[in-house]
């Protein structure tokens, strides 16, 4: 399998070169590249099956690469100091990734994985975590059954949690349930102009018509949202502060 | 008209004992609380002991004993003279009281040789005085008279307040003597002394004993006038004793004027009294009125035994005063039974005693009552050098009443031994004595007295309501002012509740208020951590790539150097401020890690030498930021030529860092960048700055700017670091 690997740093290029060569494994680095404007060129050039691919490059990302070579047919492992939130929410997807400094284990297991891999769900996939990656914060990725659904935060209506799972309802009528609870996503939601008036409950500000004093939020969409007694003020200071702006 | 029979026991003249004035006009309850203060057993308790004795004599025996026992007792252990003498002193009063006259005088001299032996002259009057009185109660006049005029020289050279007692005592018994005048004048003298000294219950006794002696010259309504004066005084004082004596001379005084009821209401009350305090003269004399008023309503049986028990119990205390108006009042008794044999031996034994202690009144009253047994025994003679005897001796001492009788019975003599013309004059005296003893005027007068008295005493009932009125008032008002001090009390609870209230409502705020700029600290120290996990991998992750390319020197020093880095960072991260050199040190570390990697920057640093960076505090990680981010993002497909240049100055008391490279430029690198990917060390350090500023009071700005402006290539970042200099 011919291999391209694409980081900035000289060294940790040396790094995974060596490490593939510890391992017996058909893999064969036929270019290295620090920069999306080199890596793309190599690429079309050399066609490799496999890319490795550092996240943060100096001139760009790794998604820049992938829209720059989306004719071409390669599997990516992508590198990354940290953990990111889009690559987060595809772990258990056909997308798999490796936390610098890299493991000599996982780099087998995860080559191992991506030979098996359809290379068309791979693309797939790698369109929705570069769909959120570059609208990070307006965009969620919600792990159905069978999919990863990608929803628009500027699109969701509200979200209610019961025993366990979460409802996302949007503005389209179609509405998500994921077996997570609502903490999970509150911290995402709340930097989206999104608040709990009620233990059950997160809303889209946006989407509020109007405010019922008896303790109600109405939905532009008629839907009714209780507020808690506890909720009420600080829910009535988030409401009231987001329309005056 | 029927004899009115007169010849009652008109005195319990009031004898004085001489007592410590201090004590006297101290209540007993202070002085008992004194006393339950002082238990030290010393002289001033003896002092105590003695004067609440004195004080309890008249009111309740028993106690008097009492504490004279314990007074006794401290005294003889301390040989304390003085205090043993009047113990021994107020003993022989006790005594006197209960009439034991010769125990009495017994106590008396043992205490007049104490009291010569320390030469203390006011005892000896003191002594004297009591000697008197037990004199004039065992009817010894003439000795009486001695022993007072003996306390009165002694007083009158000392000076004492005493001196009231002993000129009344000396009167009263002048009195007896029936030497009115004498009396009167030391009476008088007496009671103008006690009211200059303000001795209350002197004037009273005073005023007593001048009544008994207007009433033996028959002025009723001048003696019923000082009773009642008498009575209201002591009645203020709480005084029984006074208040008997008062009583015993009204009743008399009624009972001539043929009021018996009144007469024996106050006999009553007198008696109760006198019964309570143990005087046996006093009961003895009260029987005896009580026995008159029965004679008077003809009820001689029991007269007889009201007399009899009076006689029986004066003799028994040997009151020789007393005797022979008892013997007289017997005698009287039957001759109004025809017994005129009896009769004249009664008034015979009354002749006798009445010689004996020159009492002039009783004589009078013996001499009476033989002439009138003698006439009914028809022996005429023998009556009229009787009757004529009385009548000298009445008119002598001017004894009105006796007057009246002597001429009443020298009057029957005479009518009956046919000398008539004696008769008419006898009768004629009679008849004017008769009316000026018991007229109109008199009467009226009396009658005037009496609702005086009621008046006085309404009065001074009124007074004493007053006086509680007052008091409630007074309480009320202490209530009311105790209610307002409790309101104004509550109302300062109430602020001081309010204001800690406040307080701990301020605390919470300001804590509140803490914990929210703690949080912001905790977050920008998150937010200075945060910036390095990307570097701190990517770094790891340059060392195995080195290991793995087995270039051994080399790993080992970039992993000293970053272990350098790490530590710096972490240690800075802690504190607020750090020293301008370890700032730059991490700086410099962190570019030296670089340069070990690529060896491609060339790099300085720059400290203007205003600045001593030994000295300057400043916040941590605030440069570093800025060299990352001109590392990873200038110089991209720049291999060559890369410069970093940091720069510190000094310059209007800011402090001034700039961060300068000659890459590519801040505008061409927003190009590269998504347009909502803030650049986070911008951010982040503009808003630290922010805090920090407000923080330090110090100005605190980022600027960055391309270097096209200048004609240059590259990137310029300007801060205005907030400062401190450490203080060594």
């Amino acid at each position: 399998m011919k291999a391209l690997i694409v980081e900035d740093k000289a060294y940790i290029r040396k790094g995974l070169l060596n490490l593939l060569q510890l391992i017996d494994v058909d893999v064969e680095v036929i270019g290295e590249c620090e920069s999306v404007k080199d890596a793309v060129v190599v690429a079309n050039a050399c066609k490799p099956e496999l890319v490795f691919l550092d996240i943060n490059l100096l001139d760009g990302t790794a998604f820049d690469f992938l829209e720059q070579t989306e004719s071409l047919t390669f599997k990516v492992i992508f590198i990354t100091a940290y953990e990111e939130y889009a690559l987060q929410a595809l772990k258990t997807g056909a997308v798999d990734y490796l936390l610098k400094p890299v493991d000599i284990a996982e780099l087998q297991i995860a080559l191992q994985k991506v030979e098996k891999l359809p290379i068309a769900e791979q693309k797939q996939q790698i369109k929705t975590v570069k769909e959120v990656w570059n609208n990070e914060g307006t965009k969620l990725i919600l792990s159905l059954h069978d999919s990863f659904q990608v929803i628009d935060l500027n699109e969701l209506l509200f979200c209610e949690t019961d025993k366990g799972y979460t409802t996302f309802y949007c503005s389209d009528g179609k509405k998500y349930m994921v077996s997570k609870t609502l903490k999970e996503f509150e911290e995402q939601l709340s930097k989206a102009n999104f608040t709990r008036p009620h233990q059950s409950f997160m809303v889209n500000l946006k989407f509020i018509d109007k405010y019922d004093k008896s303790g109600v939020i109405h939905l532009k969409n008629g839907k009714k949202i209780p507020v808690s007694f506890r909720k009420k003020e600080s829910f009535l200071t988030t409401f009231l502060h987001w329309n005056n702006n | 008209m029927n004899p009115i029979n007169k010849y009652i026991l008109l005195l319990f003249s009031f004898l004085f004992f001489a007592g410590n004035v201090q004590c006297q006009n101290i209540a007993i309850d202070s002085l008992q609380n004194e006393l339950s203060r002082h238990v030290l057993k010393d002289t001033t308790r003896v002092n105590l002991l003695n004067a609440l004795a004195f004080s309890y004599f008249s009111k309740d025996m028993a106690k008097t004993l009492e504490y004279l026992e314990e007074a006794d007792a401290i005294a003889e252990v301390l040989q304390f003279k003085k205090g043993e003498a009047r113990s021994i002193y107020i003993r022989g009063i006790t005594e006197a009281i209960q009439a034991n006259y010769d125990q009495a005088l017994g106590y008396y001299n043992e205490a007049l040789q104490l009291y010569e032996n320390i030469d203390f002259k006011k005892g000896i009057a003191n002594c004297y005085n009591a000697m008197g009185i037990t004199h004039k109660n065992k009817g010894e006049l003439r000795k009486s008279v001695s022993y007072y005029k003996k306390a009165i020289r002694i007083e009158d050279e000392i000076g004492s307040n005493n001196l009231s007692a002993s000129l009344l005592n000396l009167g009263t018994s002048y009195e007896v003597l029936g030497d009115f005048d004498k009396a009167i004048s030391y009476l008088k003298k007496a009671l103008s002394i006690a009211k200059a000294d303000e001795n209350e219950q002197r004037v009273a006794y005073s005023l007593n004993n001048l009544g008994n002696v207007y009433q033996g010259q028959g002025n009723y309504p001048l003696a019923l006038e000082h009773y009642n004066k008498s009575l209201y005084i002591n009645e203020k004082l709480g005084d029984s004793l006074g208040i008997a004596n008062n009583l015993l001379s009204m009743g008399a005084i009624y009972k001539i004027q043929e009021y018996y009821d009144k007469a024996m209401r106050c006999y009553e009350k007198s008696l109760e009294i006198y019964k309570r305090i143990d005087s046996k003269n006093g009961i003895s004399l009260i029987l005896n009125g009580i026995g008159t008023i029965h004679e008077e309503k003809g009820d001689y049986s029991s007269a007889l035994d009201n007399y009899v028990d009076a006689l029986s119990i004066s003799k028994q205390i040997g009151a020789k005063s007393s005797i022979p108006y008892i013997l007289n009042n017997i005698g009287e008794v039957y001759l109004a039974l025809k017994d005129y044999r009896t009769a004249n031996h009664y008034f015979t034994e009354s002749k006798k005693n009445g010689l004996e202690i020159e009492s002039k009144q009783a004589l009078c009253g013996a001499y009476i009552g033989l002439a009138r047994t003698y006439t009914n025994q028809k022996e005429y003679n023998s009556a009229l050098s009787n009757a004529l005897k009385a009548k000298k001796i009445s008119k002598k001492h001017g004894f009105l009443d006796y007057q009246k009788e002597a001429s009443e019975i020298l009057s029957k003599i005479y009518k009956a031994t046919g000398n008539y013309k004696d008769a008419l004059e006898s009768h004629q005296q009679f008849k004017i004595l008769n009316d000026s003893l018991f007229n109109k005027e008199n009467v009226e007068k009396i009658t005037q007295l009496e609702y005086e008295y009621k008046y006085k005493q309404a009065l001074y009932s009124a007074s004493i309501r007053e006086l509680k009125l007052t008091k409630t008032v007074i309480a009320t008002n202490k209530n009311l002012e105790q209610s307002q001090k409790n309101l104004l009390l509550g109302v300062i609870a109430f602020l001081m509740l309010a204001l800690v209230l406040g307080v701990i409502i301020f605390f919470l705020k300001l804590r509140n208020e803490k914990s929210k700029t703690q949080n912001i600290v905790i977050e920008q120290k998150l937010l200075r951590s945060q910036m390095t996990p990307h570097f701190i991998f990517n770094s790891l992750s340059v060392l195995q790539g080195m290991i793995l390319n087995k270039e051994d020197k080399k790993s080992v020093s970039y992993l000293s150097k970053f272990s350098k880095l790490l530590r710096i960072t972490l240690e800075n991260s802690r504190d607020k401020t750090v020293l301008l050199s370890q700032e730059l040190m991490a700086i410099e570390n962190y570019l030296t890690l670089q340069n070990l990697e690529n060896e491609s920057y060339q790099y300085t640093v720059l400290v203007d030498d205003a600045i001593d960076r030994s000295l300057v505090k400043i916040p941590p990680m605030l440069i570093q930021p800025f060299v990352e981010n001109a590392i990873e993002h200038a110089f991209v497909n720049q291999k060559e030529n890369r410069k970093i240049d940091i720069h510190l100055n000094y310059l209007n008391k800011e402090l001034i860092c700039t961060i300068t490279d000659n890459g590519i430029g801040i505008d061409s690198q927003k190009e590269n960048k998504k347009p909502n990917k803030k650049s986070l060390s911008t951010t982040i350090t503009s808003e630290r700055l922010k805090i920090l500023s407000k923080d330090f009071n110090m100005k605190g700005s980022i600027i960055i700017e391309d270097r096209k402006k200048h004609n240059e290539q590259g990137t310029v970042v300007t801060l205005v670091i907030p400062y401190k200099i450490q203080v060594a």
